[in-house]
């Protein structure tokens, strides 16, 4: 169980504004969001195609940044960071998991997993140890020597979990990550997620299947770049 | 189905055009560089092959060895020509160049002009050389003495608008000729050069020269070229002609202990082949001809691999056409054949733009290889070995990226499984490590030319080669007019002393048979002499160690000798001062005194090594050294031509140069080969970083998502860009490797030539490996900096 000594609330987007160019002009992906998620949350964000929603995932995980409004992860301002800054902060308190796994095919999964320590830099052995525990956690470790393409979806998403993991990040951001999935890989996966929001990590998923967010304890859907309803699952 | 074909490669080269553009542009500058090349190699090669008889046609030269030295020469004597005539009937020909040893003064009417290249030639001379004459016979032309045949061109400068024929023109106000004929202007590329031909009967009715009537006489005054009657072998006339001197000259070669072998040159060898003593001019090596060559080829193949670099790496974006291409039944070798069609094409377009490129580099091309080089469509070689080379760099370049396409399976691309050129990777890397490889040894090359060509330049020689006008006595008048020179010239503080010598450093010296002291006749060895005046060590600046030099307070110092410091180590003396020389074939000639020992300088340049050399005293010699002060050196010159004017009215020009400036001509080969590495450098490296900057921008698309998913997990930009940097960082290590050896291994070779050379330090390697590693670095930067900026999320939006 991860304890918090901080303030519960752990993101704080305030009137947050992204759009696009497009031809002579800009298309609004989102126009003016505003949410607070605390610790230990596991909220789904949903919406149809073109909503937002992954567009907010990426600002959330400082892969973008917003037009206009205010960002702040852990009290700290992320809105206005430099690249570098943004990197830190994404290797440090930000795990991924994305729908494509994004995992490195020339690498096998004990280095995929191991990716976010290298860039901190972490003493080799002890970078080793840690991705076989964070792989251990998702059952995955005897699938360490293992390239991608010899794993199956499931096998590929536990192993990109893991690496979301492994640099024991305040928050995990996963865009629809079932959605590569058969439904009763999609189920385990899910399971996965469930324990570790249950062990305290705070949890923030993109999907657009209603059964995949039932599984969180929070609702946020958004249409046309501005927040429908934002409720908690009972 | 061609059309197809052709609207589908149209429609790649449009709608890729950094890609085109690169392509053209590499195999643009490499066809551009061979295409220069070439022309040089071609003008190289084609010296003296206008001669119709050139298959028939031999210059006879001489080798002769004495001491255990041997000495080549050029030059014949005088008699070897008609008496080989008369011994050996393989023989249909010969006719006898003599170059005037200075220049003469042509008059006609009131016009005077100096003239260098007036030849006195056997009558054959027509009947040898292809010289067309434009009027008179050739049959007849120069049976006479005093006929001259004069080119046109000089002709028209004389004579203006007169007929020639028959006019009468003075040579140094003495000779007078008639001219029997008007000659078409040589070419350039011929390894001699007349725009006077003079019979060669004038020689002995003016007295000039007695023909002799034996070979016994040595003198080496002019050329001898023969033409052999067809259906013999010149091997076998050759090995009859090594018992020739034997036969006339056996006795006294023997009291002499020496050995003489005539030899036969080819008339189209001369120019690269032959580097002998008294040569009509400096020839060319063709040594230097491989090395260009190699450098072109190198360009060419530099820019192929390029081509196939970046064909291969791309070929996955046409995978899809190859499929559906192969489901409509074209056969794999139908494929081949578009593909490598398509790099003919652009090897096309390239050659369009080498062209272009060519027509602008040209000039300046012409002027540091000193030539007239030009493209002359009209000639019969030039086109067709454009299309030539251009057709082989574009199936060589196309060749394996058709090979790859054509291989790809149906099912696989079509299902998608087969992905971005994966299976060539290894065999770009290679390519890639080959060019690095290439690119190292032309640094290396280039950096070790340019250090040595330094090191000769700035050698200390032994004495002071800055601020010496050297200036031709023209005649015995001239010669004689000397010391009242000197006291006019003298008066002035721009001119620092003066002296006359037979020979000044860079240019060829006597040698003769004088026996030193301790030695007997038979050991007597030939050695380099010169004889000069006084003040010749003053005005050079050659230090002496012991002993003075020549003293006008001293009377025998007419019968002083001064001899370098290897000199006096060969003949084994610890103290020289006081020995004795004696002329060997002159015993009634006094016994001259050693009154100096001059610090070892360096006479010849640095391609030879210094031998002994003594100095005799004789205020004879028709070459006057002047030193002027190094604050007023234009005002100095202009005294001495004002000075010359007034003392020799006959000979109003006063023909000079600078010391320095022809010493330093002697390393013209060595600076026209710098000059091509560094431009096959540049360019080398040029087409070299286009295929990078091309396999660079590749590469940061097909890493695109890689990059955002490291950036993601937390990867900075400088993480990025060092894994960019990574790949290509270990390649050029890997050429590193492979290159130093080679290059240490062939610059050695080309080092070993010179005496005196520099050693190859692990600064240059060092050097080669950082620039090396500089410009890739720098190359690579743009896409991988521009890679590491990119948003992340945009990175892995694009599925």
């Amino acid at each position: 169980m991860r304890h918090s000594i901080h303030s519960p609330s752990l993101i704080s987007i305030e009137d947050l504004h992204k759009s696009f160019p497009m031809g002579d002009g800009r298309i609004p992906a989102l126009r003016g969001v505003s949410a607070t998620i605390n610790r230990g949350d596991y909220v789904a964000v949903m919406g149809r195609s073109g909503s937002g929603k992954s567009t907010l995932m990426n600002i959330l995980g400082c892969l973008d940044t917003p037009t206009a409004g205010r960002y702040a992860l852990d009290g700290r301002s992320v809105g206005d960071l430099t690249d570098d800054e943004q990197a830190f902060i994404r290797n440090r308190m930000i795990g991924f998991v994305f729908q494509a796994f994004n995992l490195l095919p020339r690498m096998d999964a004990l280095h995929n997993v191991e990716l976010p320590l290298l860039y901190r830099g972490m003493d080799s052995r002890e970078r080793r140890w840690r991705s076989m525990e964070a792989m251990e956690a998702v059952g995955v470790s005897d699938r360490a020597r293992h390239r991608p393409n010899e794993m199956s979806g499931g096998q590929r998403q536990r192993v990109a979990i893991a690496r979301a993991l492994v640099g024991e990040p305040s928050i995990i951001l996963a865009d629809e990550p079932t959605g590569n999935l058969d439904s009763g890989t999609g189920e385990e996966i899910m399971a996965i997620f469930d324990r570790l929001n249950q062990e305290g990590h705070t949890i923030v998923l993109v999907t657009h299947e209603a059964h995949v967010a039932r599984h969180c304890r929070r609702i946020i859907r958004l249409r046309d770049g501005v927040i429908e309803e934002d409720r908690p699952i009972v | 189905m061609y059309r197809n074909c052709l609207a589908v490669f149209l429609r790649n080269l449009l709608r890729q055009r950094g890609y085109s553009a690169i392509n053209v542009l590499g195999l643009a500058i490499g066809l551009a560089s061979c295409i220069l090349i070439l022309l040089y190699v071609q003008d190289e090669l084609s010296y003296d092959q206008h001669h119709e008889n050139k298959d028939r046609i031999y210059r006879i030269v001489v080798s002769d060895t004495a001491e255990g030295r041997t000495d080549e020469w050029a030059r014949t004597p005088s008699a070897w020509g008609p008496v080989l005539m008369e011994e050996y009937p393989e023989i249909e020909l010969f006719t006898r160049w003599k170059p005037p040893n200075t220049s003469w003064l042509i008059g006609y009417g009131e016009k005077r002009y100096e003239e260098k290249h007036f030849i006195f030639a056997d009558s054959t001379v027509f009947d040898i050389f292809t010289i067309p004459l434009v009027q008179g016979n050739p049959e007849t032309a120069l049976t006479k003495p005093h006929t001259v045949v004069v080119s046109e061109t000089m002709a028209t400068m004389i004579f203006g608008n007169e007929n020639p024929m028959g006019k009468v023109i003075s040579v140094d106000e003495i000779y007078m000729f008639t001219v029997t004929g008007i000659m078409r202007g040589m070419p350039k590329n011929s390894h001699f050069h007349a725009d006077f031909l003079a019979s060669f009967s004038t020689l002995a009715a003016s007295g000039l020269y007695d023909e002799p009537t034996t070979i016994q006489n040595s003198d080496r005054t002019l050329y001898t070229y023969l033409m052999i009657k067809e259906g013999y072998a010149p091997e076998d006339l050759e090995d009859k002609l090594s018992q020739f001197p034997v036969r006339h000259l056996g006795e006294r070669l023997e009291t002499l202990g020496m050995e003489i072998i005539p030899y036969l040159q080819p008339l189209t060898d001369i120019h690269l082949h032959s580097n002998l003593k008294l040569e009509i001019k400096a020839n060319s090596n063709i040594q230097y001809v491989y090395i260009f060559t190699s450098v072109a080829v190198f360009m060419l193949l530099i820019a192929c691999v390029n081509f196939m670099n970046l064909s291969t790496a791309r070929s996955a974006g046409r995978a899809r056409e190859v499929g559906i291409r192969k489901v409509l039944g074209v056969r794999r070798v139908q494929l081949a054949v578009q593909f490598i069609g398509e790099s003919v094409i652009y090897s096309f377009i390239a050659l369009a733009v080498a062209l272009v490129l060519v027509h602008l580099i040209l000039p300046e091309f012409s002027r540091f290889s000193g030539k007239e080089l030009e493209m002359d469509y009209d000639s019969t070689w030039l086109m067709p070995a454009l299309l030539a080379i251009t057709l082989c760099t574009g199936i060589v370049a196309g060749g394996y990226p058709a090979f790859v396409l054509s291989s790809f399976r149906p099912v696989a691309v079509l299902s998608g499984v087969l992905k971005a050129g994966v299976p060539q990777s290894h065999f770009r890397k290679a390519l890639i490590t080959f060019q690095f490889v290439a690119s190292i040894i032309m640094i290396v090359g280039t950096v070790v030319i340019l250090a040595q060509l330094e090191y000769m330049r700035n050698k200390k020689l032994g004495f002071d080669k800055e601020h010496v006008v050297v200036v031709r006595l023209p005649d015995n008048e001239a010669v004689q007019g000397y010391p009242a020179f000197k006291d006019k010239v003298l008066q002035y503080p721009e001119v620092v002393n003066l002296s006359t010598t037979t020979s000044v450093p860079g240019r060829l010296t006597a040698t003769s048979f004088i026996q030193p002291e301790g030695y007997i006749v038979e050991d007597t060895p030939l050695i380099p002499t010169i004889w000069t005046g006084f003040d010749f060590v003053e005005t050079m600046g050659i230090d002496i160690t012991s002993g003075r030099s020549f003293s006008r307070e001293v009377a025998s110092d007419d019968y002083s000798v001064l001899v370098n410091e290897t000199a006096a180590r060969t003949f084994g003396w610890e103290d020289p001062i006081g020995k004795e020389f004696k002329y060997t074939h002159t015993p009634d000639y006094p016994p001259m005194h050693v009154v100096g020992v001059m610090a070892d300088f360096h006479y010849h340049s640095l391609h030879q090594r210094i031998e002994p050399l003594l100095i005799l005293f004789w205020e004879g010699g028709n070459t006057m050294v002047v030193r002027l002060s190094s604050q007023s050196l234009a005002r100095g010159l202009e005294i001495l031509q004002d000075q010359w004017r007034e003392s020799y009215p006959n000979h109003p020009a006063m023909e000079s140069y600078f010391l320095d400036q022809d010493l330093e001509r002697k390393y013209a080969a060595e600076q026209r080969l710098g000059s091509v590495f560094i431009a096959g450098t540049v360019l080398s490296i040029l087409i070299a970083c286009l295929g990078l900057l091309g396999l660079a921008s590749y590469m940061a698309e097909q890493r695109i998502r890689e990059i955002g998913v490291r950036k993601a997990v937390g990867a900075t930009i400088s993480n990025v860009i060092l894994l960019f940097s990574k790949d290509f960082t270990r390649l050029i290590l890997i050429a590193f490797v492979l290159g130093v050896p080679i290059s240490y291994y062939i610059m050695q070779g080309w080092l070993g030539d010179f005496p005196y050379r520099i050693e190859m330090s692990w600064g240059v390697f060092i050097f080669t490996g950082l620039a090396a590693l500089l410009i890739t670095w720098l190359t690579v930067g743009y896409h991988a900096l521009k890679a590491a900026t990119t948003n992340p999320a945009d990175a892995l939006r694009s599925e």
